[in-house]
């Protein structure tokens, strides 16, 4: 008897110290205490709708109640590794003290979580239902104290829709300010691309410089040198829309001057810098259609007047961008739409809710693409169910056919965690994290913004159906969610709704 | 005549609160009134008489009205939140109207609204104008006392301002439904001063630095460091002033960095390159619950395993993080420091500058 009770008190204590699993309401909530406990399913379920093609997240929370660390193996049956991938969920600290879980890196190659005791830890479930057929079907996410052995089941049913299959390609044109392809090379920079490619972005920044000397009355004496360029657009041609940042004038003339482009050699000098670099392009088989000269960055002033000008003048088909923010005038927006020199507008969100109805109609008359973007200075304590994914309905809701927000991996000489953004006072928008080694890692705002891409399409199927009370009532709810008028639950459940239509049901 | 008064007085003490407060502006801050949770729709108007207001505040019937006009810089009542609710979870529901946007319903904790308190977290509801009552609901969570419920109106300058309360209650709610509600904030945890995080972290790390020395399981060279890092830290004057703060990030940096054992001793600055595994022993020194801890290397090939008690080992996740919880060193086996170059840890969750631990392999 007296060896018994320890025993007994033993298993007692195993049993008390099971796992708890339940399911986490909002996988974009990127907001909770590592010592949450949500009260345990008695038996977890995921039962998930999809369209082929969407972006499927979900999270589930494992608690220990236990006095110590428990390390829980994780398994997945009934899934490819290429359709599911399981993330962990881990905190860092923002700029003004949030503390959010943002970080998403693919679980140990071991499948073990660590969590501390009365502490929790968070799966979040990140599902590509491109490798997934129409169809329903199940599976399990197993998680076994490798201690006690005790595991914990939620069973997972995805049903893919045979009706409604997202685009593989955005109809936005989709910009992220990712500079950090700038410098990078082999896999680093394809899997980079290839993050941004599978999360829509089909716009690409080329930083690259392709640098030529002009002597003082703007003739060219030296061409440019295009090799840097060349390397860059090995990579990018033929993935999207090109943004050539490269544009921006830097007319030297050796040993150290330079031309003004609003001078007259200056704009001579610029004139033919475009012919050579469109000449050049033409040989690389691109076209004016492929890319956009980005001149210059939140300045539509004089320079940029005189430089887009200059560039029509000696190169009329070639395209312009420009994206006006809170420092520009609505003269120079307005003198840019008159001279015909500006062909793709991104507006600054905050402006362009104050646009006059006159300059939208100019603009949307005009530019063959009038985006809108978001940059906040400080990001990760902005929230990815609302802030980042509102984007995506925004847009719908505008009629604008881009969108664009700073996604950046981090600028050269950025590492993560040692003061990302927060403390340097400039901030490191990084929305996509660098693993360390050549693989690259989500936040979770970054996939906020995917969820925000997918609810645009969700929302343009369903303009596009025909008809009916029931189409009305869901596009109103779809300006709602524009409006962030929509809290999770209710966004997830617009989803479904829609499907649910487009179906027949 | 004596007989006349008498009448008089006890007319006046037996008056209705409407007719005593209605007279002009009153000021009240030492209110003693605590709100808790339960069945408790309040009337804000039978209230008026435990809790604290400054300006035109005024019962009519049974509705509490916070007129402007005044000379009053923020007509208010404030109401404050019982010590219990600490940690919990609420729904908040207020039938209330007001004249224009400039009244609202104000939740403030750590500092009472209107005062010389710093501005700490506080979430804020704006009424629209309009001609009948409308319930606003706000779900909350208190994570620091005290916490209050205030109603007020910014003046400006006219006395057509109102605010009318007719009722309010507070429900507790549970972690889950409080989470299915947030994500209509783009902030969902309202931004804080430096001078703010500063602060708090540096008396976090002092409590925290109690119960670990307390705990007995810190080995003897970083008991000292964190009773030296203690006294440092008790030791500074901060205020809210760019220098002040600059002078405080070495001490917030030294508490918030991790203690790094190599075997019994602390982690050196530097050691040899080497085939064998190098295993570190890592220390949570200022959170009161685990900190993730990001390992780099600038050497090709290094690999990170976290080492269980009974002795496996498991590769660390694809950001190279480990968990160091609050209560227990982790165990990181490194391998692979076959050539020279930096090995850094550092924790994510950190307010300090610098909270790098560098290890050079030479």
């Amino acid at each position: 008897m007296r060896r018994l009770v320890p025993s007994l008190l033993f298993v007692a204590a195993l049993a008390a110290s099971a796992l708890e699993l339940s399911l986490f309401p909002d996988p974009l909530n990127n907001s909770y205490s590592p010592l949450l406990r949500l009260p345990p399913e008695a038996q977890p379920s995921l039962a998930l709708s999809a369209a082929r093609g969407e972006a499927v997240y979900a999270a589930l929370m494992l608690f220990n109640p236990g006095p110590q660390t428990a390390y829980v193996r994780i398994q997945v049956d009934g899934f490819p590794a290429s359709a599911l991938t399981l993330r962990e969920a881990a905190h860092i600290r923002a700029s003004f003290g949030q503390l959010v879980a943002d970080v998403l890196p693919i679980l140990s190659q071991d499948g073990i979580v660590v969590i501390p005791a009365g502490e929790n830890r968070q799966l979040f479930v990140d599902l590509d239902t491109r490798a997934l057929p129409a169809g329903t079907r199940a599976g399990v996410i197993r998680c076994t104290d490798t201690f006690s052995l005790k595991s914990v089941e939620c069973q997972l049913t995805v049903r893919i829709s045979s009706v409604l299959s997202l685009p593989s390609r955005h109809p936005l044109s989709v910009l992220v300010w990712d500079c950090s392809l700038y410098g990078t090379t082999g896999e680093l920079a394809t899997n980079i691309l290839n993050e941004l490619t599978g999360n829509y972005v089909n716009t690409f920044h080329v930083l690259e410089r392709a640098s030529a000397c002009f002597n003082a009355t703007g003739d060219m004496v030296e061409p440019p040198d295009f090799s840097a360029l060349d390397a860059r657009l090995d990579l990018l041609q033929g993935k999207g829309l090109l943004m050539l940042r490269c544009a921006a004038p830097n007319l030297q003339v050796p040993p150290k001057g330079a031309l003004k482009i609003t001078t007259e050699a200056g704009a001579k000098a610029y004139s033919q810098w475009t012919k050579a670099l469109v000449e050049h392009l033409k040989q690389r088989n691109l076209s004016c259609e492929d890319f956009y000269l980005y001149i210059y960055d939140e300045n539509l002033r004089d320079d940029f007047y005189s430089a887009a000008c200059a560039a029509k003048v000696a190169v009329p088909d070639i395209r312009i961008y420009a994206d006006p923010c809170s420092s520009t005038k609505q003269e120079e927006v307005t003198r840019a739409l008159e001279a015909r020199c500006v062909d793709y507008l991104q507006y600054h969100a905050g402006w362009f809710q104050h646009l006059t109805p006159e300059l939208e109609k100019t603009s949307r008359e005009q530019v063959a693409i009038l985006s809108t973007y978001w940059c906040p200075v400080h990001h990760k304590r902005l929230s990815p169910s609302s802030f980042y994914r509102r984007m995506g309905a925004f847009a719908f809701q505008k009629n604008l056919t881009g969108v664009g927000f700073w996604a950046a991996l981090g600028l050269a000489g950025d590492t993560w965690g040692t003061p990302l953004d927060d403390f340097r006072k400039s901030a490191s928008p990084v929305a996509i994290y660098p693993a360390g080694d050549i693989t690259v890692m989500p936040s979770r705002r970054w996939k906020g913004f995917r969820a925000g891409l997918d609810d645009f399409l969700f929302f343009q199927a369903l303009e596009r159906h025909f008809d009916s009370p029931r189409r009305t009532e869901l596009l109103n709810k779809a300006y709602a969610a524009a409006e962030n008028r929509l809290n999770p639950a209710e966004a997830a459940r617009l989803r479904l709704d829609i499907m649910a239509l487009l179906e027949g049901k | 005549m004596r007989y006349l008064l008498l009448p008089l007085l006890l007319a006046l003490l037996l008056a209705t609160p409407s007719a005593l407060f209605s007279q002009a502006a009153s000021s009240r801050y030492d209110g003693t009134f605590r709100l808790t949770a339960g069945p408790n729709e309040q009337s804000p108007a039978r209230l008026l008489s435990e809790i604290a207001y400054e300006g035109n505040v005024s019962v009519d019937g049974d509705e509490l009205v916070i007129s402007g006009g005044g000379d009053s810089k923020l007509p208010r009542a404030t109401i404050r939140l019982d010590d219990s609710c600490l940690d919990k979870y609420f729904k908040l529901t207020v039938m209330a109207r007001g004249s224009d946007h400039t009244t609202q319903i104000m939740l403030t904790e750590g500092f009472r609204w209107g005062s010389h308190d710093q501005v700490q977290r506080h979430i804020r509801r704006r009424l629209q104008a309009r001609d009948n009552f409308a319930t606003t609901t706000i779900f909350f969570h208190v994570a620091s006392l005290p916490f209050y419920l205030n109603f007020g109106i910014y003046p400006h300058n006219s006395p057509e301002q109102y605010m009318r309360v007719k009722s309010f209650t507070l429900q507790e709610i549970d972690a889950q439904t409080y989470l299915r509600q947030t994500g209509q904030d783009e902030i969902p945890v309202t931004d804080r001063k430096r001078f703010v995080c500063v602060r708090d972290a540096l008396a976090q790390f002092i409590g925290n630095a109690e119960r670990l020395l307390a705990a007995g399981f810190l080995p003897a060279p970083l008991q000292e460091i964190v009773r030296a890092n203690a006294v440092k830290a008790s030791g500074l004057t901060l205020e809210d002033s760019p220098a002040s703060l600059e002078a405080a990030d070495p001490v917030l940096s030294a508490c918030e960095t991790l203690g790094v054992m190599l075997g019994q001793a602390l982690a050196p600055a530097s050691i040899p390159a080497t085939a064998e595994p190098v295993r570190l022993t890592l220390f949570n020194l200022h959170s009161p619950h685990s900190v993730w801890a990001r390992f780099e290397a600038d050497i090709p090939g290094v690999e990170y395993r976290v080492v269980t008690p009974s002795g496996e080992k498991y590769r660390l996740n694809q950001g190279h993080l480990a968990i160091v919880p609050s209560s227990e060193p982790a165990i990181i086996e490194v391998t692979g420091l076959t050539a020279p170059g930096r090995l850094t840890v550092f924790p994510l969750d950190h307010h300090g500058k610098n909270t790098v631990t560098t290890i050079a392999v030479h």
